[in-house]
């Protein structure tokens, strides 16, 4: 189609960025409502055959990885090279068995997002506590959110409280207005 | 499992992938018109052949192509919805109340329809969004500096469906209703009084909210936070809307300021291809008195109160000194929480989230208090 001429100087391509999304320096805030109030933090991780929770003394204390990656945003933006602190989800679920393939992640709030239980284990999604060297801010999901950079920033609940697997696929809450069940930057698993 | 189709190359047929196939696909668009709202910021009206009904409060991604075939997509806020939902009755340009919510959308009181497409095929779904020019963007400042009538453009959606108004039913074993409970002795969210709180171009869906209430709707109020009032959006309309909601002069709502302004006399640069058709969507912007059925005439719409609040320079004898909005205004110039209205905040990170904040401290449930946030904090 006919372009809008001189459109496009600002151009910023680089090969780490999927498909339909351009780089921000800033961080943006998606959210649906007011920062939750959290009174007393607790994270509950449960499957079929049983079930863990974690005081915050509890997760402060299991071993933290460093995570440096980029993030992708349903909305368009990305950031390249962001550096995390957190606990890898194979951690909290080691000794827990499960035949579900899915699972339902809840927030404080009580927002919920669905994934693939695949895109959870083998050290590709952690929850996360720190954000570039410094206690992740409640706007960002303080004070621990979930962390699966593989998929779009929204399936990385904020101020998470639990995780629980599911035998069947059900959608959450942004996957109930519209919102991708999976999330894929790279195919632009946005909407569906 | 949906793809977007891919690149530019499908304009000629991607109106057959249109409502039956990916809801999702780019559709192929035309800027139609162009209002400057004030020196930074512009609406523009895009008609999109086979685009679905829009609600009031979702956005579109929008997809600029270079001449060498480079593309960027950005999101913007639908700031008019009303001429998105049009009758595919051949040869009638029309409005159809296809929502099934009974209120009709005000849309053919105030004139405000789909165009004839160029072939005569019906009428054409237009939608309008407002865009803030960024200084140091990369499609803000096409938008609004370059962008002209006649000029193509791609449209991904309408989306979203939380911040939205009227607000959707949730079946009840939903993942909403699930985590989201009611507040008690609340009225159900479709019927609830509505509280629009916007930040600078946080306006522009709050905007569409107000121009889709019927007469039927709950009364509403709006509450607008800008720098000065040079940087007031449709301010002529909303001066309008609330002085025709109330039946007498706008002297009833003393936060309304009527100062003259810049805005208030938007440049209509033309409306390519709409142009022989009178009552487009660019109307609802023209000054009071230009319109004279605008805003629904002698029907006395659903109640709306407009405030605003000044920054840095606020009008001359406007009795509120310019500074940020605090805490205990907001709780004077929004709707009570024992109302529980159902609120809508949009606007930056920074002003959404203390607002929402000192909404719940106010008494707000917060399942009540809908945000939409732009930019980094």
């Amino acid at each position: 189609m006919a372009g809008f001429t001189g459109f496009g100087k600002r151009r910023a391509a680089d090969p780490r960025l999927p498909p339909g999304q351009y780089l921000e320096s800033g961080f943006p805030v998606l959210s649906a409502g007011p920062t939750p109030n959290i009174k007393r933090w607790e994270l509950q991780v449960a499957t079929e055959t049983g079930q863990r929770s974690l005081s915050w003394a509890d997760f402060q204390a299991l071993p933290h990885e460093a995570i440096e990656t980029d993030i992708h945003c349903v909305t368009s933006w990305s950031k390249l090279g962001t550096h995390w602190r957190g606990v890898s989800l194979d951690t909290l679920f080691d000794g827990l068995e499960t035949s579900h393939e899915f699972a339902m992640a809840t927030s404080h709030g009580g927002y919920t997002t669905n994934l693939p239980l695949s895109e959870l284990l083998g050290g590709k999604a952690w929850v996360v506590d720190t954000y570039e060297g410094q206690p992740l801010h409640a706007e960002h999901g303080g004070p621990a959110r979930l962390f699966v950079p593989g998929l779009y920033f929204w399936k990385s609940a904020k101020w998470l409280q639990g995780i629980q697997t599911m035998a069947s696929d059900r959608r959450g809450f942004w996957e109930s207005m519209g919102y991708h069940p999976h999330g894929d930057p790279w195919k632009e698993e946005r909407y569906a | 499992m949906s793809e977007p189709v891919a690149g530019s190359a499908g304009v000629t047929g991607a109106g057959e992938v249109g409502p039956a196939g990916d809801p999702y696909a780019w559709l192929p668009a035309t800027i139609v018109s162009s209002v400057a709202q004030t020196s930074r910021a512009r609406s523009l009206t895009l008609a999109v052949p086979g685009l679905r009904p829009a609600r009031a409060g979702q956005h579109v991604d929008l997809r600029l192509t270079a001449d060498d075939g480079y593309t960027a997509v950005r999101s913007y806020s639908l700031s008019d919805v009303r001429a998105s939902r049009v009758s595919a009755v051949s040869g009638v340009s029309g409005v159809s109340d296809d929502d099934g919510d009974g209120r009709g959308d005000g849309a053919a009181a105030d004139g405000t329809r789909g165009a004839e497409s160029a072939g005569g095929a019906g009428p054409v779904p237009q939608i309008e969004v407002t865009v803030e020019r960024l200084d140091d963007g990369e499609v803000s400042p096409y938008l609004v500096d370059a962008a002209e009538p006649g000029d193509p453009i791609e449209v991904r959606g309408p989306i979203g469906g939380w911040f939205v108004w009227p607000p959707s039913e949730f079946e009840p074993e939903s993942a909403v209703h699930a985590v989201l409970p009611e507040p008690e002795g609340a009225t159900p969210p479709t019927s609830a009084p509505v509280q629009l709180i916007g930040g600078g171009s946080g306006v522009a869906p709050l905007m569409a909210m107000v121009r889709a209430r019927g007469r039927g709707a709950p009364p509403m109020r709006l509450l607008a936070s800008v720098r000065d009032p040079g940087s007031r959006w449709y301010v002529a309309e909303l001066d309008e809307a609330a002085r025709a909601s109330s039946g007498h002069d706008a002297a009833a709502t003393p936060d309304v300021v009527a100062a003259p302004d810049v805005a208030a006399a938007p440049d209509v640069e033309g409306a390519l291809g709409t142009a022989a058709a009178p009552g487009t969507v660019a109307a609802p912007d023209a000054p009071p008195g230009a319109a004279p059925d605008a805003g629904g005439g002698a029907d006395h719409p659903a109640p709306l109160v407009v405030d605003w609040v000044f920054s840095r320079t606020a009008p001359e004898g406007h009795d509120r000194p310019a500074g940020r909005l605090t805490r205990d205004e907001l709780e004077r110039l929004v709707l009570p929480a024992s109302e529980h209205p159902l609120v809508y905040v949009c606007g930056a990170n920074s002003f959404v989230a203390v607002v929402a904040g000192w909404l719940v401290e106010l008494g707000h449930a917060p399942t009540r208090v809908r945000t939409e946030r732009f930019g980094g904090v």
